[in-house]
């Protein structure tokens, strides 16, 4: 999707950009529009996500003291090195994108295999986390947590959603850079057009900010 | 402070006929107005038209007076939903609990311990509906179009409503919210009745609800007074039908049994009488088959005649001994005369109750 | 033009629908145009089954009990009539065909901002269309199209691709509405500003900004949904300590807000029919575009309107049932000034004006009978009613339904470069008048009776009310069908359509009909405004254009 929102032509009827030639309206190259159309789409992954917290938010006021309950189980101090990982990541994609600006595309490059390497770093932590209270028998469906108090169970089943469905944007995330490193490899992705790295930057630096909501909102309610 | 019914009736009526003669002056004007400017400024008559391009002292005039107008149509419609939410006291009303659960509804006298596939209500008393699904069901709306007056019965919470019934009729239930299969037949009768037939229907179903099983070779007959009068064919189309099939032939929701078939081993707890009378009290764990203990001993006998009647081999396959009836009857204690969740017999019982929901404010 | 132009090959004149041949042209095209042509036949396809299934419906209802079609088998009818008709024909309709042609041309642009993004908007509409078709094929799904839970949780039929199928429709929508947003931001011919574009165009300006702003709530609730039956995540349910009402809010605060998705673009079309017709300013320009972004603004704090008997807190209930009542505002404002406009205005009744008329209509009864449902004591008796069937029916099929038809009708010329006969199409519109107020009349007095919907069958006392209706139906589709076939035959057999036949003044009709797929060489003309037609009128009193007669 990002492809075509960096690649595609656009239209010269613009007022702005009169610095094109050519016939009226033949295609080119409009980093403004591709920024707004990633704004867009960002404004619809916020959205997704503020739908699952507005439903955190009710069952945490249905359920207050289980799910401060379910909060003391998760482990802080692994969740907080997690936050500081993807903050870390957030850091290295941005330098990525500044480096290309500059025109270093080695460090730029360099930049971007730490940003996945932070992502890989987060997704086995988050692993060993699920793996933790899989161990106990605390997953969606299993026997042990439908014995629990209902509470709990809502407190669980809308941590393994909201966790998972973050865990699967940084997955994406990581994906999608991986993908534009390949495009700043053989140059289609350049310090002249780099809207594409800027865009996945952008989302990148929303999964960041999506899991700040979440580390509090779970790990420190307790 | 508790309003008759009629109140309710009314008031939701007067706000219908508000937003109604609003409207209807407001479409024919606009539709006049559309009519008029159409013919009067029509191409052959108005060959060019008048350089206009707004006004906004008409705009402001045009927004403003909707505006004021909503606000007041608003307050119209609030009344009657005000009075229909003043919901009476659990002490001065019937409580009535509407279980509803796909297809039927249940009514149950939390006061009497009986329960009805009807609705029945002493005429001029406040009914308060306490509104429940069970969590493995879904969502239903118990809907009196009479009373004006609906609320969704829905998994997980109990919702409330309450009318007053003026006048003595059978009026309709209707489930209103979409439930699946037989959501157009999940239909009810209201029956609204003098103070003195309520009372007799009240002793009457209290009677048949704890009748004690005192003549085990009535219940092993499918002719003996005391089954016949059960009227299965009746409970069947209400509480089995819409699973088991009208005929038995089962299947009519995922794992529904059929009662026609020869599979005699696949019945989970037997298909005697006295198996499937166990099966009717107890439920089947696991599976949609619930447990339908609100009915009395003799109904679910008869209902078990009944389900045996339907196989073409005829009932005689369900036969059993009379020694497992009679082990039944103690399992179940159903020879005693059981008492009612109130202490005391089942006169004062009535007694009790009437006088309670009787008492009702009419300040 | 620049300098370099002369170094180019001279643009092509052939039409947009000529310029390629074969499947494969079409289907691999980036021309907005083409995408819209596509749409067309997709959504005019979905929409005749549809209708086909509603009228499946009413013959069942015809008489009390069941006649041809059991409980299951009317549900499964149901559910398909609705998730076609809503995902698949009204939300699309007009934004994604004429929305689509239109948008570049009217703010005089060569395309949407992102051609390729267009194109896959339209794939991931038809991948959604097959997955709603394939779950026909396994047995369907009787849900209803609002998927309620614990329902859609715990039935025995399939839900998963319908779910999906949504899933993927509401991509479509959000693509084609950020599509929209940028292009109108980014692509307007130089020297236009807002003030200067169609109110066609504000129309489907605020409709892509709810689109993008609300699909993703329904999307991730409906993912909930299908968490709960694959994974045992019950978010929404009542045993494992959720809430069903939960589910209701969420779907609402997307699926109210997409009725106006529905509505605008409607509105949209009638202030270009209306003005074009009647050779008069619109009245009112800024009052109609903003009501259209009030419309949008109000319209998705009202969702919980539908919940009015769901056992919300009384409080809740209260404070929607007042913003709900202010929405009529906007959209009375929006009704007045069509009005104003006709008034005094030249007016020529050709088959799109009557359309327009119609809407008007159709409207007027569909926003009245709305405010019984905003009420909070005329909505506890109406809600999940007949009342609502008809209601929302006026509103959805007889408005904006009408006016996709009234696009057509205005734009068939300029799509196709011909004419269509006027005699066939004031005829077929008569038919559809009459059947469709014969078809929806009789269930306002149904559903006050207290009839409820979704019913597969009735108690006789309902009986009248339900013959009537069925009776419309076929008197309706009967019209539209005249209609549609009156539309077609003309690509092959109508005469020549001029560059303007109806005297518009927007920029599609300054380009030839149909229009080469490169339509602007420079960039247009902007002397007069969208809705000033004195330029027909320059040499003397008389019009310009030859009159188009049929």
């Amino acid at each position: 999707m990002s492809d075509s929102l960096s690649a595609a032509p656009s239209a010269t009827g613009d007022a702005h950009a009169d610095d094109h030639h050519g016939h009226y309206g033949v295609p080119g190259y409009d980093p403004i529009a591709s920024r707004m159309g990633m704004w867009l789409f960002l404004f619809t992954e916020l959205l997704l996500f503020g739908a699952l917290f507005i439903a955190f938010a009710a069952y945490l006021s249905k359920y207050p003291t289980y799910f401060a309950e379910g909060s003391g189980s998760l482990n802080v101090p692994v969740g907080a090195f997690n936050t500081v990982v993807l903050l870390t990541s957030s850091l290295t994609m941005a330098l990525a994108i500044a480096a290309l600006q500059r025109g270093d595309k080695n460090l730029s490059i360099k930049m971007l295999n730490a940003t996945v390497l932070f992502a890989g770093v987060f997704c086995v932590i988050k692993a060993f986390e699920w793996g933790a209270k899989i161990e106990m028998g605390i997953y969606p469906g299993s026997a042990t947590l439908a014995a629990m108090d209902q509470g709990k169970q809502a407190f669980y089943n809308m941590y393994y959603t909201m966790t998972g469905f973050h865990a699967l944007h940084v997955i994406i995330g990581a994906g999608l850079i991986l993908w534009v490193k390949k495009r700043t490899l053989d140059d289609r992705v350049n310090p002249k057009r780099l809207v594409l790295m800027e865009n996945i930057g952008l989302y990148w630096h929303l999964v960041d900010l999506v899991w700040i909501f979440l580390f509090p909102l779970y790990y420190l309610i307790a | 402070m508790i309003l008759a019914s009629r109140d309710i009736i009314d008031s939701v009526d007067k706000a219908w006929w508000i937003l109604t003669g609003i409207s209807v002056v407001l479409f024919i004007g606009i539709m006049t107005a559309l009519v008029i400017f159409a013919i009067k400024y029509h191409r052959s008559r108005n060959p060019r038209a008048a350089d206009i391009s707004g006004n906004t002292k008409l705009e402001i005039a045009w927004t403003v007076l909707p505006t004021l107008l909503s606000v007041y149509m608003f307050f119209v419609g609030y009344e009657g939903f005000a009075l229909m939410r003043d919901m009476p006291s659990e002490e001065n009303s019937i409580v009535v609990e509407v279980d509803a659960r796909q297809w039927a509804f249940t009514f149950r006298y939390p006061n009497a311990d009986i329960s009805s596939p009807d609705m029945y209500v002493p005429v001029g008393k406040p009914i308060r509906c306490h509104l429940t699904a069970p969590d493995d069901d879904v969502i239903h709306s118990f809907y009196i179009p009479y009373f004006r007056t609906k609320e969704d019965c829905v998994p997980g919470r109990t919702n409330y409503m309450w009318f007053q019934a003026d006048k003595i009729g059978v009026y309709n239930i209707f489930c209103a919210e979409y439930c699946g299969k037989d959501h157009a037949r999940m239909v009810s009768k209201l029956h609204v009745v003098s103070e003195e037939d309520y009372r007799k229907w009240l002793t009457q179903r209290l009677e048949d609800r704890f009748r004690p099983i005192d003549d085990v070779a009535a219940v092993m007959d499918a002719k003996s007074e005391g089954i016949v009068a059960s009227n299965a064919a009746e409970l069947y189309t209400v509480y089995c039908a819409s699973c088991h099939g009208p005929k038995g032939e089962g299947g009519l929701v995922e794992g529904a049994r059929s009662f026609i078939d020869n599979a005699t081993d696949k019945w989970k707890k037997g298909v005697t009488i006295p198996d499937m009378f166990r099966t009717l009290t107890l439920g089947l764990d696991g599976t949609r088959m619930k447990a339908f203990d609100n009915l009395s001993a003799w109904d679910r006998f008869a209902l078990a005649h009944h389900v045996a009647s339907l196989h073409p081999d005829g009932p005689g396959r369900s036969d059993a001994p009379i020694e497992e009836y009679k082990k039944l009857i103690d399992e179940f204690k159903l020879a005693e005369q059981k008492k009612v969740s109130l202490d005391f017999p089942v006169d004062e019982a009535i007694e009790e109750l009437v006088e309670k929901t009787g008492s009702e404010k009419n300040k | 033009m620049s300098n370099d132009a002369a170094a180019l090959p001279p643009l092509e004149q052939v039409d947009y629908i000529r310029a390629k041949k074969g499947l494969k042209s079409w289907l691999t095209t980036v021309d907005h145009k083409r995408i819209a042509i596509l749409y067309l036949i997709a959504i005019l396809t979905f929409f005749i089954v549809a209708m086909g299934l509603g009228v499946l419906m009413r013959l069942e209802l015809l008489n009390p009990g069941t006649d041809f079609m059991d409980g299951p088998a009317y549900n499964r009818i149901l559910t398909l009539h609705g998730v076609i008709m809503t995902f698949l024909f009204i939300i699309p309709s007009i934004p994604a065909v004429f929305g689509n042609f239109l948008l570049p041309i009217m703010i005089g642009a060569n395309d949407v901002q992102f051609p390729r993004l267009n194109l896959a908007s339209w794939y991931f509409y038809m991948a959604g269309a097959v997955l709603a078709l394939i779950a026909v094929g396994l047995g369907g799904v009787d849900t209803g199209w609002t998927f309620y839970v614990p329902y859609s949780a715990n039935t025995d039929s399939n839900v998963l691709l319908p779910m999906v199928a949504a899933f993927l429709l509401g991509w479509s929508s959000i693509l084609t509405g950020l599509n929209f947003i940028a292009t109108v931001h980014r692509l307007r011919a130089p020297g236009m500003k807002w003030g200067d574009m169609p109110l066609f165009v504000w129309g489907l300006y605020a409709t892509s900004w709810i689109a993008v702003l609300a699909t993703p709530v329904v999307g991730i609730t409906l993912i909930l949904v299908l968490m709960e039956r694959f994974l045992g995540i019950g978010i929404f349910n009542a045993a494992m300590g959720g809430d069903p009402l939960l589910f209701q809010h969420m779907f609402w605060i997307y699926s109210h807000p997409a009725v106006y998705v529905m509505v605008l673009p409607a509105m949209g079309v009638v202030s270009e029919i209306i003005p074009a017709f009647s050779r008069k300013k619109i009245f009112g320009y800024w009052f109609i575009a903003v009501s259209s972004m009030a419309i949008a603004a109000i319209g998705s704090l009202v969702w919980a309107h539908h919940m009015f008997t769901s056992g919300m807190a009384d409080e809740g209930r209260v404070i929607f049932s007042f913003l709900t009542f202010f929405v009529s505002v906007p959209s009375a404002v929006k009704v007045f000034n069509w009005l104003a406009t006709i008034y005094k205005g030249s007016i020529k009744i050709d088959p799109p004006m009557l359309f327009a008329f119609g809407f008007i209509f159709m409207f007027s009864i569909g926003g009245f009978t709305g405010l019984m449902n905003a009420s909070l004591s005329t909505d506890i008796h109406i809600h999940d009613t007949a009342f609502v069937v008809a209601h929302f029916h006026y509103t959805m099929f007889g408005s904006t339904g009408l006016m996709f038809f009234a696009a057509m009708h205005y734009w068939w010329p300029k799509m196709f470069g011909r004419m269509y006969s006027f005699k066939t199409a004031f005829f077929g519109f008569g038919l559809f008048f009459i059947g469709f107020n014969l078809l929806y009349f009789p269930l306002f007095l149904a559903g006050l009776a207290g009839m409820p919907r979704r019913y597969q069958d009735y108690l006789p006392e309902y009986h009248g009310y339900h013959a009537a209706s069925t009776i419309g139906s076929w008197i309706m589709v009967v019209g539209l069908m005249i209609l549609f076939i009156n539309l077609i035959v003309a690509i092959w057999r109508g005469k020549k359509a001029p560059m303007n036949p109806w005297g518009g003044a927007t920029l599609e009709w300054q380009i030839p009909s149909p229009p080469p797929t490169h339509q602007f060489d420079a960039a247009p003309d902007l002397t007069h405004g969208p809705y000033d037609y004195d330029f027909l009128y320059e040499d003397e009193d008389q019009p310009k254009e030859t009159e188009v007669k049929a």
